[in-house]
């Protein structure tokens, strides 16, 4: 393939790339920078300092924001990975009436803008607060709307794996004297495991980089690190948040990590063609 | 599984399925018929939902409010649909160099690099957007370069703007749009470049003939899973657009939130899915056509 | 051993197995042989319990097997892919059946030690299964399954993946080890000359039927149709019309062909080969290329004159492709010493022994 390209045009798409790459990573290496500047407000730099990141921890705001944002990643992340999974599995395992109907309804959050599953969960919680005095807005709606967008990753993630499991595996689990409760959780589910954790950090790390929905479905005293970040923004940036942001990106960056280990240890364990 | 009853085991498979969807039937399905209904209603005096039910806020929408043709909105469609077409046509002419650049490396490095190009992806949309109020404010020197490339006078900045807005859609979509292209460019035949290049076609008409065929999967898909989005954005218009640029996600952002009008809003709400489910059809018909299916 | 009666499975429109009956005797080294398509691995999925037939009965020694599930069957399989559990180690592997049956410990220790060494696979018992070769799998496989000691054991194209040097060792092996241990083997195989080297009984399958049943010697010789004649080894096929030209005489009988009259041996009334009388009647008859001997000269009763078409020399065989009136006949014979070469375009004489000649149900 390289025969047809001239070394030129190697260069050039390599030089285009390099800048596109600059491009893309231009904004988190700014606030990373920026994080540790001296000077308060402008953009001059003036001297590196860890002043904004000590700051933070004597911030109450910014703990309990830190706090939030934990507890309900952690939370949401733990109730859509039970929930994902088993969808996933039921999805996979046989047809039944709606399968196809709903195979193409959880798609919907991962193409519908947030803004929009935000505020239908804002109207769907104001009416059913009306009706039965539920759904006060707080941590819970969040932990509820976050679960919401969380499942159908896990699903779909949990799905894609279990196609790429061997059926012969299950039938000769069964072959050897296995019931089928005994074959899924000896056979099955040892190979499905890698596939829940990847959903599960991918859960995770869509939860700490929502802003739209939280914002929408918080409560006073809920707010999370995103939220906070955004009134503060709006008020004019500080160098505190760009620390703050940072250790956001850090948090994001060291779940991504995790899931791109995850998935290069699964796959050189259960592919169909390594047992062909 | 015992082969010997198929019914058994579609009852034991929408048992399993049954926590999930119900949750996702109560929580995302029941929600968006919600707001459905809601854009049939109208506001009362202090913003709570009133019927009679009215198509007052799809006229309202499209131009025809009470008080004659008011563009404001149809504006504001179009706005957003054409930032969208630019956001996605930008991301096409970035991401085609790069993912043919991914495509050429060597087979060890290609995995890693894709990874890089999707890092930013998994990293706060807020966080990177008001980044770039950094890089474009008025004392940057992206600006002082600018100005004294005369791309700008002096005075001007480039943010906050339209500009800005695109800048900072073109940066959160790139990855978005890379990945299903790059899907296809791997797959691409070079033979038939070189067979259009051995019956002399030019650079241009090689790639337009041999190679645009092969990739066009892989643009399509990437095409409208960037452009849906991009038409409902919020946060970026938000941030880097200033009062000037309102797109559809404002719009509904300040009707749910200080204007509180609620129907309208979900008026709004309402089409913006549409454009999304009518994308999504798009796909999907394009995808079977294709012969790829979109699960396993 | 193994009752199958009338077996028949659908998938959709399609009809892969159509009323299959079988016995299979305890202790026999049994193949299902028959082209890819043909039913075989469905069938014999049947008979592990992984699925379950539209119509018709198995038995498993004695007692009927469909109403038991798969995990409850004295039953084996050995797949196709191996399907070996890639998360645990060769010995978990092994051990897995009998841990399923709870087996005790103790003795769980010592029969997968002694099935490794059986197949000779015992400094591997901490390898996962990505670290080893394709035969190395395929001893796992084996051994996993016979280390249960089931009463069948189901045998799916086992040696499919394997060189041909691997595969032919293999084969010696997995006879040896029928022979030693006395289980009923039943074996899937597409390849002839595996099925004819190493079973007592083949059943030769197409398209979901059973053609012919019968040790191979049996089958080799005494094809009972077109299809079973041309999947055992080369086959030239001859058009000949029925009634004889005249009456039997010493268990022979002569006949029309298009290369002129030809005597053959009777037809015998039996199950396998009704005589046909219908005046007029179009036949097939058939003969091995390795029977048919051909000479610079002769004369007589079977006896026609040819012109060789093509001569290939492979070794220990030259092959001749000869014209015989309006037909192309193969001829295979073994080089020997003193034997005459003979050349394209030169004209030969061919004789088929009456002995040689099969007549063909269709």
């Amino acid at each position: 393939m390289n025969r047809l390209r001239p070394k030129a045009s190697r260069w050039l798409l390599g030089s285009i790339s390099g800048l596109l790459g600059i491009f893309l990573y231009a904004p988190i290496l700014v606030v990373i920078v920026f994080s540790f500047n001296t000077a308060r407000h402008g953009t001059g730099w003036h001297g590196f300092t860890w002043h904004w990141y000590q700051a933070l921890w004597h911030n109450p705001v910014a703990l309990a924001a830190a706090r939030n944002t934990l507890i309900l990643g952690v939370v949401s992340t733990l109730l859509a990975t039970f929930l994902g999974t088993m969808l996933g599995l039921g999805l996979h395992r046989a047809p039944f009436p709606g399968r196809a109907f709903f195979s193409w309804a959880i798609l919907v959050p991962v193409v519908v803008p947030d803004i929009v599953m935000a505020v239908a969960l804002l109207l769907f919680f104001a009416l059913v607060r009306g009706w039965l005095g539920l759904f006060a807005l707080g941590l819970g709606t969040m932990i509820a709307a976050h679960v919401t967008f969380q499942i159908p990753f896990v699903a779909l993630v949990v799905r894609a794996r279990l196609a790429g499991l061997d059926p012969a595996l299950h039938e000769a689990a069964r072959d050897l004297g296995a019931s089928p409760a005994q074959a899924f959780w000896r056979i099955t589910f040892p190979l499905l495991w890698p596939g829940i954790m990847a959903g599960a950090m991918l859960a995770f790390t869509l939860s700490l980089d929502d802003f739209v929905v939280s914002f929408f479905t918080a409560g006073p005293g809920s707010g999370t690190l995103p939220i906070l970040i955004y009134s503060s923004v709006k008020r004019g940036i500080t160098p505190d948040i760009n620390a703050l942001s940072s250790l956001l990106v850090l948090a994001s960056l060291l779940a991504t990590v995790a899931l791109v280990l995850l998935e290069r240890n699964e796959a050189t364990l259960s592919n169909r063609t390594a047992n062909a | 599984m015992h082969a010997r009853d198929p019914r058994q085991a579609s009852l034991r498979a929408a048992l399993l399925s049954a926590p999930g969807l119900l949750w996702v039937t109560l929580f995302l399905l029941l929600p968006l018929v919600l707001i459905v209904g809601t854009s049939f209603l109208s506001r009362g005096d202090y913003g709570q939902l009133e019927r009679p039910f009215t198509l007052e806020n799809y006229q309202r929408f499209a131009g025809f409010g009470s008080l004659g043709f008011d563009p404001l909105y149809p504006l504001i469609i179009a706005r957003s649909l054409l930032l969208g077409a630019a956001t996605t046509g930008l991301c096409v002419l970035a991401g085609l160099p790069l993912a043919f650049f991914v495509a050429g490396l060597p087979r060890r490095l290609k995995t890693p690099a894709l990874t890089l190009v999707v890092i930013p992806l998994w990293t706060n949309l807020l966080i990177r957007t008001y980044a770039w109020q950094i890089l474009l404010a008025p004392e940057g020197w992206l600006t002082r370069c600018a100005t004294a490339l005369g791309l700008l006078t002096p005075g001007q900045s480039l943010y906050p703007g339209t500009l800005a807005v695109c800048v900072g859609m073109v940066c959160d979509f790139l990855p978005f749009l890379v990945l299903p292209l790059y899907a296809s460019v791997e797959k691409i035949e070079w033979t038939l470049a070189e067979a259009a290049r051995d019956l002399g076609a030019g650079g241009w008409a090689t790639f337009r003939h041999a190679l645009l065929p092969q990739i066009r999967p892989g643009l399509m898909a990437g095409g409208i899973l960037t452009f849906i989005p991009a038409t409902g954005q919020f946060v970026v218009p938000d941030l880097l657009g200033g009062a000037k640029t309102v797109l559809l996600g404002n719009v509904i952002q300040q009707q749910f939130g200080q204007s509180h009008d609620w129907p309208f809003g979900s008026a709004v709400a309402v089409l913006s899915m549409t454009v999304v489910l009518a994308g999504l059809w798009l796909y999907a018909r394009s995808a079977t056509q294709q012969g790829e299916g979109l699960f396993p | 051993m193994v009752e199958l009666q009338g077996i028949t499975r659908r998938f959709g429109e399609t009809l892969a197995l159509a009323g299959i009956t079988l016995a299979i005797r305890s202790g026999e080294f049994f193949s299902l042989l028959g082209p890819s398509g043909c039913g075989k691995t469905t069938l014999l999925r049947l008979i592990a319990g992984l699925d379950y037939p539209d119509a018709g009965g198995l038995r498993i020694g004695g007692a009927d097997a469909l109403p038991v599930p798969p995990h409850q069957r004295p039953v084996n399989t050995v797949f196709q892919s191996y399907a070996l559990f890639p998360h645990m180690t060769v010995w978990e592997n092994v051990a897995f059946g009998l841990k399923m049956r709870k087996v005790p410990r103790a003795a769980i220790q010592t029969r997968v030690a002694r099935m490794l060494e059986l197949v000779q696979i015992s400094p591997l018992a901490s390898r996962k299964p990505a670290q080893l070769s394709g035969g190395e799998k395929q001893r796992v496989a084996l051994a996993r399954a016979v280390v249960n000691e089931p009463q069948v054991l189901l045998l799916d194209e086992p040696l499919g993946a394997l060189d041909l040097k691997l595969r032919r060792q293999l084969q010696t092996e997995l006879h040896d080890l029928q022979r030693r241990l006395g289980l009923t083997f039943i074996y899937v195989t597409h390849d002839q000359d595996e099925a004819l080297t190493m079973s007592d009984r083949i059943a030769v399958m197409n398209a979901g039927r059973i053609e012919q049943v019968g040790v191979a010697e049996q089958l080799y010789e005494n094809p009972r149709n077109r299809f079973v004649a041309q999947f055992l080894g080369g086959c030239n096929l001859l058009e000949a019309s029925f009634p004889p030209l005249g009456p039997s005489s010493q268990g022979s009988v002569l006949v029309q062909t298009v290369l002129g009259s030809v005597r053959m041996r009777a037809p015998v009334s039996s199950n396998s080969l009704p005589s046909r009388t219908e005046p007029g009647a179009k036949v097939t008859l058939a003969i091995r290329p390795e029977k048919i001997l051909v000479a610079d000269q002769g004369s007589g009763e079977n006896w026609f004159p040819v012109t060789i078409h093509d001569t290939t020399y492979t070794g220990a065989e030259t092959h001749y492709q000869v014209r015989a009136g309006p037909q192309m006949i193969k001829v295979v014979v073994m080089n020997r010493p003193g034997q005459p070469r003979l050349e394209p375009g030169q004209a030969a004489w061919m004789h088929l022994p009456p002995e040689s000649l099969v007549l063909l149900e269709d």
